[in-house]
């Protein structure tokens, strides 16, 4: 995941980037006047310190027009926006824009411009279809800052399932084409014969003419998921399954000698399809495509993973699977729903609450991904591996204690940062309201916290906590003491 | 022109002549150790060379010679050899205690010892003034000058019995190899254990002085008790010392205890420790010593052994209690994860599966294996001993499917709960209707292995014989019994 860089560039410069001359003798019969350019003003808040809004950024990146007067781009083009302007091609103009919907998990994005006959004259790209391995694609777009279009020729050199950086987890189909994809290129359209055949979004850092562009089936799923307007995103087995490339173990699933699967060996207990998918199970299809016995399926003349094959259907709906369970083939109806697995969090602010200087979170993505856990083990087992062992139960979340802002109430506590929060005033805590309510509803001298893994009591007096909180407030800053 | 070289001739007289190299002698061991990966074989045999200090032997059997047990570590053979001299003396140990990080050592040949003479301890503790680092460097005697720091409170490098040790800033380079330290009288004062940048930490010759005597008096050293077995917080604030019901800060809370260490059935969860042997606690755990000022009060254990018993004063259910606990040895081999062991490892190779039993020498790649030893490791109980890791695959048709897996905890075979090497072993010699069934811990990659059991046997010896293999399975040393829960 990590080899892999987002396009949407930010652009360090006041203004502008470096100016290209506009192309020469380019064959696109107008169809580069519907390739636009978006410049998004976004701001990121900073999980360490919860309290901050962060800094602005801008970056650029690209579109194009398709039917209903709406541009298709990346969400993360757009993501976190405060603000966002629309350039056309040929146009000096800046032309305010919006978001219509944003899909995180797939990174892609429908914007439109607030005036709509801004872009009334321009003709809507085509959707066309999968493109093949050697195909030739073009693609077009801004990369590098640059105020002109740019397009660029290469083949289609591979079909995959990717996970998306900016997902930071979601995997679906992409397709590597050698055309060069720079940042300012995400978003931008891959045409073969004048029809779209994806849109383009990331590139590997490392490695040379390596970059991805979002197939038509899953920039479908997406249109035809906010169709209702609103976005229910990509459904998720949330499972987990073994391969079954040993004989022995085929065997003793009672596998025929020519059946092939993968065994189920985990499925998240809030997953729709708990309890109907069985851990043990023997996973043999999915919507009639036969797995093999590492996972994947045929599709494209080529072996693609399974999750394409769940990219098929929408939030809600029930994939058909078929199952030996016990000696037993059983056709399944298996309902999917978003994945519990939460994806990286855009146009969130952290939730959070100080009392007396001490800062507590919830454990979740956000924090787990600024803290960098892998290396806290008492997080990382909480955090992740805690379910594994608990194949029937949901674990509560949990509440950490980000830090501690130095105080004379709390600066002899002996914990300042990144453990569990267990219990406080007696009462366990599972989320921030928990937090709040053991705290408010003391009346007792102290206040106490229990702290899990580190075995640590934290115990303030309740008057001077109470008494420091507004000045540790203004010490540092922190306005307001909570986000719940 | 002459002049120069005079002086520095006998600046070499002043500061090198013969007066330690009577009582200090390099020691020459060949170590060899297991490997990690593969538990069948040993390591490649490396040299150690260091220095050991010549001491009264036991009762009737002369001069021996003194050493830290991290030199004797894993040896395979020891040699030594005296004032500079290309003869070398073949020597064996007599006792070396890895839990207090001691080695005595002798030489059967009579002409060693000729000319040598036991050294002199000084049994008062170093608490301030000048010493002298010595060790043997290219058949010479080699000093530094020191001086005396601070006490400070250490565990052994190769146990868990910890002892007032003192800090020595000396401008010696590479120590920690047994380097005598001596007073500006020429009396022992301790052995360097580890070394810094300028600073050499040495174990006091009072500490080693009594060890020595209780060796001679009675021919071995009883059992350490190691740890206490408890765990504490520290009462820093005022709040939380009123909350506990103390006017000030003061002793050290315990927020778990053990099974089967000294603290099991003594000290609970809750309970303030307050003074251990009436010396009375800080609220960091610290005490005053007499000699060396402040210091964690856990090295107070190294006055006692197993079976001893100690006071100790707490603060339970609001009221001050005195307690007597006898002590039990809690050493770092008892605990579900041992530390430093130098014994070879317990493993099976099964179908080309090797199973380990995972100690903190292991290593181990794996995030599953991370988190157990930091959030494990002491955790020992009546179901979980210990802990037996899949270490590796060695791939071979049988195990198609599995290649690759490694590091990775493993919780039943064939049904049945394993903690222990040989519990696997015996687990394999029941299958599961044809089939080995191996399940591991709860980890993202993969839930159980399953083996065709009927070619088993055959395989593992194709197998053994194939990766050259002498052995497929060794035992483990019995852990030491828990016995009863700690109660509340």
């Amino acid at each position: 995941m990590s080899f892999v860089l987002l396009l949407s560039s930010a652009l360090c410069l006041a203004g502008p980037g470096p100016d290209a001359p506009p192309p020469q003798g380019l064959e696109l019969g107008g169809l580069e006047h519907s390739v636009v350019r978006l410049t998004n003003t976004s701001q990121r808040a900073d999980w360490h310190i919860p309290w901050n809004p962060g800094h602005p950024r801008v970056g650029t990146g690209s579109g194009f027009v398709i039917e209903g007067g709406r541009i298709l781009t990346n969400a993360h083009v757009v993501a976190d926006s405060k603000d966002l302007v629309l350039h056309l091609h040929d146009d000096a103009n800046p032309y305010p824009a919006r978001i219509v919907a944003i899909g995180h998990d797939c990174d892609l994005a429908l914007v439109e411009p607030v005036d709509p006959t801004v872009i009334e004259d321009l003709e809507p790209l085509e959707i066309g279809d999968f493109p093949s391995q050697g195909d030739e694609v073009l693609t077009l777009g801004y990369p590098a800052g640059g105020r002109w279009l740019s397009t660029t020729r290469g083949t289609v050199s591979r079909i995959d399932v990717i996970s998306s950086v900016h997902s930071g987890g979601s995997a679906h189909l992409a397709v590597q084409t050698d055309a060069a994809i720079n940042p300012g290129n995400s978003g931008g359209p891959v045409l073969k014969d004048r029809e779209v055949v994806g849109v383009a979004f990331q590139a590997a850092a490392r490695l040379e003419n390596v970059g991805y562009f979002i197939p038509v089936p899953v920039v479908e799923h997406f249109l035809h998921d906010v169709e209702d307007g609103s976005y229910d995103g990509f459904p998720r087995l949330d499972m987990f399954v073994a391969n079954l490339d040993s004989p022995a173990a085929r065997r003793r699933a009672g596998m025929d000698k020519d059946e092939t699967g993968v065994q189920v060996d985990f499925v998240h207990p809030a997953s729709p399809a708990h309890g109907a998918l069985k851990p043990k199970d023997i996973l043999l299809s999915l919507d009639g495509e036969v797995l093999a016995n590492d996972g994947t399926f045929r599709a494209h003349e080529q072996r693609l993973q399974l999750e394409a094959i769940l990219d098929r259907f929408q939030v809600g709906d029930t994939v058909p699977a078929r199952v030996l369970r016990d000696g037993e083939r059983l056709d399944l109806e298996l309902p999917v729903g978003p994945s519990v697995y939460p994806d990286r969090a855009y146009e969130t602010l952290p939730t959070y609450v100080v009392y007396a200087g001490l800062v507590f979170v919830p454990l979740e993505r956000e924090y787990v991904e600024v803290m960098g856990i892998s290396k806290n083990h008492d997080l990382l087992w909480e955090y992740a591996y805690k379910q594994l062992g608990s194949p029937d139960e949901v674990v509560p979340d949990r509440v950490v204690m980000l830090r501690r802002l130095d105080h004379a109430v709390n600066a002899t506590v002996g914990l300042s940062a990144n453990v569990v929060l267990e219990k406080v005033n007696g009462r366990e805590i599972f989320d921030l309201q928990d937090l709040v309510e053991a705290l408010d509803d003391n009346s007792e001298r102290f206040q106490v916290f229990e702290f899990a893994y580190v075995d640590h009591l934290v115990v303030l007096d309740r008057e001077a906590a109470d008494a420091a909180h507004q000045d540790i407030l203004q010490l540092y800053a922190v306005t307001p003491d909570r986000r719940l | 022109m002459n002049a120069p070289l005079i002086i520095i001739a006998l600046l070499q007289v002043a500061f090198a002549g013969p007066a330690y190299d009577d009582r200090i002698v390099q020691l020459k061991v060949t170590w060899q150790t297991w490997e990690r990966y593969q538990p069948w074989s040993k390591t490649s045999p490396t040299l150690r060379v260091s220095q050991a200090v010549v001491v009264d032997g036991l009762p009737g059997q002369g001069l021996a010679l003194l050493t830290t047990a991290q030199m004797v570590e894993s040896a395979t053979h020891l040699r030594v050899s005296k004032k500079g001299e290309p003869q070398e003396y073949p020597a064996k140990v007599i006792l070396s205690d890895r839990e207090a990080n001691l080695a005595m050592i002798a030489v059967d040949d009579p002409e060693f010892f000729r000319g040598l003479t036991a050294v002199k301890l000084v049994r008062k503790p170093l608490t301030e003034g000048q010493v002298v680092v010595a060790r043997w460097r290219d058949n010479q005697i080699e000093t530094s000058g020191g001086s005396v720091a601070r006490g400070t409170s250490v565990e052994s490098m190769t146990g868990s019995v910890r002892y007032a040790g003192v800090r020595i800033q000396t401008d010696i380079s590479g120590g920690g190899w047994a380097e005598p330290v001596f007073t500006s009288r020429g009396e022992l004062a301790g052995l360097a254990t580890s070394a810094s940048n300028n600073e050499l930490i040495i174990m006091p010759a009072a500490f080693f002085g009594d060890w020595m005597q209780e060796l001679r008096s009675s021919g071995t050293v009883r059992p350490w008790p190691g740890r206490m077995g408890a765990s504490y917080q520290a009462i820093r604030s005022q709040t939380l010392a009123e909350w506990l019901g103390l006017e000030q800060p003061q002793g050290v809370l315990v927020s778990s205890v053990a099974q089967g260490s000294s603290a099991c059935g003594v000290l609970r969860e809750g309970d303030v420790l307050l003074a251990f042997a009436g010396l009375p606690l800080d609220g960091s755990g610290n005490v005053i010593d007499p000699d060396y000022g402040k210091l964690w009060f856990g090295y107070l254990l190294s006055n006692y052994h197993e079976g001893d018993q100690v006071q100790l004063t707490v603060l339970r259910d609001g009221a001050v209690q005195q307690l007597e606990m006898t002590l039990r040895s809690y050493t770092a081999s008892s605990w579900l994860v041992p530390r430093d062991r130098i014994v070879a490892p317990a493993y099976l190779m099964a179908g080309g599966l090797v199973f380990r039993e995972l100690d903190s020498s292991y290593g181990g790649r794996s995030t599953e294996l991370s988190i157990l030893r930091q959030l494990h490791s002491q955790a020992q109980s009546p179901e979980r001993r210990r802990v037996v890791v899949l270490s590796a695959v060695l791939a071979d048709p049988y195990n198609l499917g599995y290649h690759g897996f490694e590091d990775l905890p493993i919780a039943r075979v064939n049904g049945i709960e394993v903690d222990l090497v040989s519990d696997v072993a015996a687990a394999l010699e029941k299958p599961l209707d044809g089939y080995h069934v191996i399940e591991l811990q709860p980890n993202p990659r993969l839930n159980e292995i399953v083996l065709d059991a009927s070619t088993l046997q055959e395989t593992t010896e194709r197998i053994a014989a194939s990766y050259g293999i002498p052995s497929v399975y060794r035992a483990e040393i019995p852990a030491p019994a828990l016995g009863e829960g700690c109660g509340d």
